[in-house]
């Protein structure tokens, strides 16, 4: 697992720790059953906040990333499908949208109007 | 100094040839030879004869036929383990220095088991009874130094050792800016097919210590504390943590003791490296090479190396290898 935040960034930092997380369980670094660190080491290791780590942990959780269980600390969660296949789909998506110049916004709007 | 592909062939023959005289050929002869010169002092020697010496003459005895197989046995085995082990070769069709070491052994242990076994017979030769053989220490040192001696006539008739060191990718640190932070962790574990061998070995200690227990309870507490401590070490470091963060490079077994710590003060640069725990550090686990070089051994493939200021290097095989090389070069960097 590779984690990267910057506290001088905009972005709130429980949402940089949940989107390293998040691409590590993507990428397959983070394998389906593997345990997260406890909130605890991982605050101390990164020098920050514990609740910081927690928030991050149950906005994954809300996700389906990851599971929390009492005493058992958080895992990765195991889902059916692979994100493989996913994220080349939504490659292609992205650069269509560049070339005919759809904005972030437009593109994530487009999507979640299909979604719901 | 690589060879080209088609000169590889040739070499793994020549190498195989001398993985059966030297490891196979050389040792079953000393045996046998050593065999049937006992086999012609049959008529001369005393039933039982003796077989075993404490401080005040033997005190141990077994019959002829005992004394004379165990060096074959023994020696069978042995020897069909090593050139098993060492047939592959490595991979410029030479041997690593593990495996000449076993060939080497092999020779040793022959001519050892066999020079002890036929001289403590020789002493023994017109004697009514066993109970008047003399001291073996004479033996003992002929023994020692004939066997030294084949095996490093063995060792250097091998080729030389091929060092199957790949060369270091030096890690870059990753573009962050000065305030980021970065944690990467991991763990590494054996390979299973390791694991069967580790756990029949310690099957193996277990049963020993059984044995020991249930036939003299009275010497156990010494051998078992050893051969316990054994055990719970080999398991413990069959699975490690390693977490890079800003207090450096922090390696944990299983169940938390041995553990490393390599600060970011200490760390001069830190590469990528691919590591044969074999050739390079002659097995698995927490290891030293001959060319000084420590680390966390564990499977064939990937590994990070980390090299000290005080020139050192130590090593931590893993997946993902190159992120977490990054991930080390960049806390260093700070």
């Amino acid at each position: 697992m590779f984690i990267r935040v910057d506290p001088a960034s905009e972005t709130p930092l429980f949402e940089q720790l949940a989107a390293s997380i998040r691409n590590s369980i993507i990428d397959g670094s983070l394998a389906a059953g593997e345990r997260l660190p406890s909130a605890r080491e991982l605050a101390e290791s990164l020098g920050i906040n514990m609740h910081t780590v927690l928030r991050a942990y149950q906005g994954l959780r809300d996700e389906g990333f990851i599971e929390l269980r009492r005493g058992r600390g958080a895992t990765v969660a195991a889902t059916p499908h692979s994100y493989a296949a996913l994220s080349t789909g939504v490659t292609t998506l992205v650069a269509d949208a560049r070339t005919h110049n759809v904005s972030l916004a437009a593109l994530t709007a487009l999507i979640r109007k299909e979604y719901q | 100094m690589n060879r080209p592909a088609e000169d590889v062939a040739p070499q793994l023959t020549r190498t195989r040839r001398l993985i059966i005289v030297i490891g196979l050929v050389i040792p079953l002869l000393i045996t046998l030879v050593g065999a049937f010169v006992m086999v012609l002092w049959i008529p001369e020697l005393p039933n039982p004869v003796a077989s075993h010496w404490g401080t005040g003459g033997p005190d141990g005895y077994s019959t002829v036929g005992g004394v004379i197989a165990l060096p074959l046995a023994i020696t069978l085995v042995f020897a069909a383990a090593a050139s098993f082990a060492s047939w592959k070769g490595a991979p410029q069709g030479g041997l690593v220095w593990a495996h000449k070491i076993l060939i080497a052994t092999s020779v040793f242990l022959a001519a050892l088991l066999t020079v002890i076994a036929a001289g403590s017979l020789a002493i023994q030769r017109g004697l009514e009874s066993a109970d008047a053989t003399g001291d073996v220490g004479g033996v003992m040192l002929v023994a020692f130094v004939v066997a030294t001696l084949l095996a490093v006539f063995g060792w250097l008739m091998l080729p030389a050792a091929e060092k199957v060191q790949s060369a270091p990718v030096v890690a870059e640190p990753i573009g962050a800016s000065s305030t980021e932070l970065v944690h990467f962790s991991t763990t590494t574990r054996l390979g299973p097919g390791v694991v069967v061998i580790a756990v029949v070995a310690l099957v193996a200690l277990g049963l020993a210590l059984t044995i020991q227990a249930a036939s003299n309870p009275t010497e156990l507490l010494l051998p078992a504390s050893i051969g316990l401590f054994v055990i719970a070490l080999a398991v413990s470091t069959l699975w490690w943590r390693v977490t890079i963060d800003h207090r450096g490079l922090r390696v944990r077994s299983a169940m938390g003791w041995p553990r490393a710590t390599i600060a970011p003060d200490q760390i001069e640069s830190v590469s990528v490296v691919v590591v044969d725990p074999i050739g390079e550090f002659g097995g698995y686990g927490w290891r030293w090479a001959p060319d000084g070089r420590s680390g966390i051994v564990l499977s064939k493939g990937e590994a990070i190396e980390v090299k000290r200021t005080n020139g050192k290097k130590f090593i931590v095989t893993m997946h993902d290898a190159k992120r977490g090389a990054e991930a080390l070069a960049t806390v260093a960097k700070k």
